[in-house]
């Protein structure tokens, strides 16, 4: 691949990313490779068993994941129209489940999802929580809350409380048990090339300053979140200046600390260090979920406490 | 459906419309000038009368014990591709008004049904779509 024909920033980035990325080349090939589509199946209103006999009148070929609730879909077939106007399913990178996963959430908790829309994140928290307890929905644009109400009502979901703010000034009147910090990324996990023409697909274009949005973003969430609580930072994007870059920027403004988590798909640390920037032993504790090893969206997560 | 089915839930009432909300075990408040909605839109007032909504109806449906139809793909094809369909009186159904359709065992939306036995489909137009085009 001539990585000189593309002056995306991406490009540049590429030849540094073989420093850390595993099997690089192999990550290369999967580049011009589609992903696979996954849905989810929405518990709350049909079972795994129920969904998949009526998935499969409605045209699906489904393959299971390691993750019983997610499926992947066959190439040959489209997301099937009627279960998704049921609410029966919710198309959903495999790995953009793991968030969720990682939070660990218990029925009756109060949770935040700090940048939620579209709504695939809440709408799976609701599921997990058995639409019981409070998730606080927020995000910033309105046209991406009208779509995230749109998702909540298709799911059925009664637990959510939309509410439209910049999360870096967000207030609330109590902490929260959980909160999620999936920001506003790159979205390298993302990006795709075609095949013929070279070109980068999916890719994000603009100037704004994401790092220091995600740095203000962190440190909100931590600042709403109940002492033994849990926050979640991740983004679907490959640079560590968006992922180690922010997490060591909280851990050194505040009192936090990242702990363990065992995900159901293969993943890779957290990067210690990268081009003479040193985050941090802890931050092997974080995890990378790379496409080519995962058939799915790149993803980046760290498991965050707030100290009691 | 049973009286106590939706014990767990508040019905909240904003914006000319009732919502369900999980009992909340914290208050928020509607004059926070950063809410937008809390819950699952439940009913709204279509001519003076209360309508169940689609995503209610969608999520809720299985509970139902009356005024419910389970047609068949082709009759809800009919029923939305000309807007109305003819039903012999049914045993399920006690009165004209809404009622609530099933395909398959799964509550699909509401239709209208009048005193002389046609059914008027009053399903959105996303809904209606799926049925146009298949």
């Amino acid at each position: 691949m001539n990585l000189e024909t593309n002056t995306h920033p991406f490009f540049q980035h590429l030849e540094n990313y073989q420093e850390f990325l595993p099997d690089f080349r192999g990550y290369l090939t999967h580049l011009k490779e589609h992903f696979p589509t996954y849905l989810r199946i929405n518990t709350l209103k049909i079972s795994v068993e129920e969904a998949e006999k009526f998935l499969t009148r409605d045209g699906a070929i489904l393959r299971s994941t390691a993750v019983p609730e997610i499926f992947q879909l066959s190439p040959s077939c489209k997301v099937p129209s009627l279960s998704y106007h049921l609410g029966f399913i919710y198309p959903q990178a495999l790995t953009s489940a793991m968030p969720v996963l990682a939070m660990e959430l218990q029925g009756g908790e109060r949770v935040l999802d700090l940048c939620a829309a579209p709504g695939g994140k809440t709408g799976y928290m609701a599921q997990v929580m058995k639409d019981n307890g409070v998730i606080v929905a927020n995000d910033r644009k309105l046209g991406r809350i009208i779509s995230l109400m749109s998702n909540l009502k298709r799911l059925g979901i009664t637990s959510a409380v939309v509410i439209q703010s910049r999360g870096e000034q967000l207030t609330w009147s109590h902490p929260f048990d959980r909160i999620l910090v999936d920001a506003p990324c790159s979205g390298e996990g993302k990006y795709r090339i075609d095949a013929e023409t070279g070109r980068l697909l999916h890719a994000r274009r603009g100037r704004t300053n994401l790092s220091a949005i995600q740095k203000a973003l962190i440190q909100r969430g931590f600042d709403l979140l109940e002492p033994g609580g849990i926050m979640i930072y991740s983004t679907c994007t490959l640079t560590p200046e968006e992922n180690e870059e922010v997490v060591a920027h909280l851990l050194k403004k505040r009192k936090a600390a990242l702990v363990q988590w065992k995900p159901p798909v293969e993943s890779s640390p957290g990067l210690e260090e990268y081009r003479g920037k040193r985050y941090g032993k802890e931050l092997g504790l974080a995890h990378r979920f790379y496409p080519h090893k995962v058939n799915s969206v790149g993803f980046f997560l760290a498991k965050i406490v707030k100290p009691k | 459906m049973p009286a106590t089915s939706l014990d767990s839930w508040q019905i909240l009432t904003y914006s000319k419309q009732a919502f369900l909300f999980r009992t909340p075990p914290e208050r928020f408040s509607y004059a926070d000038p950063h809410f937008v909605r809390a819950g699952l839109p439940f009913l709204r007032n279509v001519a003076g009368f209360l309508k169940p909504t689609t995503c209610f109806v969608q999520r809720f449906g299985h509970l139902a014990n009356r005024s419910v139809l389970d047609l068949s793909l082709h009759e809800i094809k009919q029923l939305v591709q000309r807007g109305e369909l003819n039903i012999e009186s049914r045993q399920e159904i006690e009165a004209p008004g809404y009622v609530m359709i099933r395909i398959f065992g799964n509550s699909l939306g509401c239709s209208l049904l009048m005193d002389d036995n046609r059914l008027l489909c009053r399903f959105p137009k996303a809904l209606k779509q799926i049925f146009r085009n298949d």
